[in-house]
């Protein structure tokens, strides 16, 4: 009983998600959209396999289409269309290139520096579930998957949210899309501060009232350095505004690595994004240090 | 002045074993500002350390006092000195006094601040931490992951003063010794020999003033 209400749950949030990445992203969407995300404050998750029959059913009952295959398998909305990528591109002279032959036009933008944002973190630390349970009841686990979500920090124009899964494993994402951490001396700084605020915060949490300033923690958390990164978008954002229609091209390379180029509004104005949807799998100290090298 | 630079160089030459040190006729020592003098020598690496900071924060004495009976303090100035904090070899000790000014030194004689982005991002983590420890502190509690901590941002504190030199790594076999003098700029200049974690060295440095933001101070030693 509770497993259907679960499945039902899942398939709920994954319409409207599909919706939302359609109809207010405007842009097709393919199984790395539904590994993780979330929905109205909750995260939920689904393995390829579970996505892939979860997207024939709903192809069978005419809720979505297949668009195209550009490495990997997009689907839209029924009757909402996306070209594959190849249309022309209006770049921020108002040239009009014919063809995207991808790479070698995005490579002359004239670019800022790399960067990168949408990172993800993870660590583990034994016991930190629990405890968080105890000394923060007013924090309630997902039915489901008992995952604790805690409140945003905030920093820099960056927001840190944390999950405490069941599993004692802790997860970290930090949203930057609109200001994104450039590989920098200052960029870097600013994004360790976060990570050590939020590493602090997150002590401060699971002692309880401290009573002397430097008192030690009951529960381990380790260095933000040692955190795990487990997907960020590494990139460059166009110095030059852009100023032609929308557009979104997404394919995959040979290194699993997701690739992207669209048109991003900044606020300020519109420019174009490349990022490289990269899965590091090593410590923050060491992502970051294999890219100030690049 | 230039007797003492005669006599530093003179000094690294014959002494401390290092590599050849040119000693500059008098007259070209005319030229060099106290700045230059610590710039134009070999650096190892520039590094500030014994940094001392300042920012305020109101009402901040009178919610310690109140919600921390057991900081008794000083009788005659009323500062409240908090636990020292050692965090990534950095030793800091913060005071609070009445006028709600908070003072902050970060000492780390032994392993400086090198001006580069390891090091610049370890004492702004550090100084991260100070901040969160000193709100948990001031709430009495565990604040709320997003909670918005009072205390101002670390990159905003005032650097009321620091030292700014090099430490030269290479082994000095010579006697110790210190030779300070004040330049035009109410700036004080040392040499001195110091123990080191990797032995005996010589240290050369300007204690300043900077009088400004932590980040605009640092962003100057960055274009140095």
């Amino acid at each position: 009983m509770t497993q259907r209400v679960t499945r039902t749950k899942l398939d709920y949030a994954m319409k409207v998600y599909i919706n939302r990445l359609v109809r207010v992203e405007k842009r097709p969407f393919c199984y790395r959209d539904f590994l993780d995300f979330e929905m109205n404050g909750e995260r939920y998750s689904m393995t390829h396999g579970t996505f892939r029959n979860k997207i024939s059913k709903l192809v069978r009952g005419g809720f979505v289409q297949f668009e195209y295959r550009s490495g990997i398998a997009f689907y839209s909305l029924k009757g909402v269309h996306f070209a594959k990528p190849k249309r022309g591109v209006v770049t921020d002279n108002h040239t009009v290139v014919p063809s995207v032959s991808s790479v070698s036009f995005i490579d002359n933008i004239s670019s800022q520096r790399h960067s990168v944002h949408d990172i993800r973190l993870r660590f583990n630390t034994e016991g930190i579930w629990s405890t968080i349970r105890h000394t923060h009841p007013e924090l309630i686990p997902n039915e489901v998957s008992k995952d604790i979500s805690l409140l945003p920090i905030r920093m820099y124009n960056m927001e840190a949210k944390t999950v405490i899964h069941h599993s004692d494993t802790v997860s970290v994402i930090v949203a930057c899309s609109m200001k994104p951490v450039v590989v920098d001396n200052e960029g870097l700084i600013r994004l360790s501060n976060i990570l050590t605020a939020l590493e602090e915060r997150l002590l401060a949490s699971v002692t309880g009232c401290a009573h002397t300033i430097s008192q030690l923690p009951q529960i381990h958390i380790p260095n933000h350095n040692s955190w795990i990164v487990t997907m960020w978008h590494f990139g460059t954002d166009s110095l030059s505004e852009y100023a032609g229609e929308k557009f979104e091209m997404t394919w995959e390379d040979g290194e699993h690595a997701l690739l992207r180029i669209y048109s991003k509004d900044m606020k300020d104005a519109i420019r174009i994004r490349k990022e490289r949807q990269e899965y590091p799998g090593v410590g923050l100290d060491a992502a970051i240090q294999e890219r100030l090298h690049t | 002045m230039k007797f003492l630079r005669a006599l530093y160089l003179a000094f690294r030459y014959k002494v401390c074993g290092q590599e050849s040190v040119v000693v500059p006729s008098l007259s070209s020592l005319s030229s060099l500002s106290s700045y230059n003098f610590i710039e134009n020598l070999p650096p190892d690496k520039y590094a500030v350390h014994d940094i001392r900071l300042k920012f305020r924060l109101e009402n901040i004495w009178l919610n310690l006092s109140r919600r921390h009976p057991e900081l008794t303090p000083n009788e005659v100035s009323k500062d409240i000195t908090l636990d020292r904090m050692i965090i990534d070899d950095l030793n800091i000790i913060v005071t609070v006094h009445r006028t709600d000014t908070v003072s902050v030194i970060v000492a780390c004689s032994l392993r400086p601040v090198a001006v580069d982005t390891n090091d610049l991002r370890r004492l702004s983590d550090a100084l991260t931490r100070v901040e969160e420890r000193l709100f948990t502190f001031i709430e009495d509690g565990p604040p709320s992951l997003s909670s918005l901590n009072p205390v101002p941002n670390h990159n905003s504190w005032i650097v009321t003063m620091w030292h700014f030199g090099t430490d030269s790594i290479s082994g000095c076999v010579g006697e110790p010794f210190e030779m300070t003098w004040e330049d035009g700029e109410r700036a004080l200049l040392s040499i001195y020999t110091k123990d080191m974690k990797l032995g005996k060295g010589v240290r050369t440095e300007r204690q300043e003033y900077p009088g400004v933001r932590l980040d605009a101070a640092i962003k100057e030693k960055l274009g140095t």
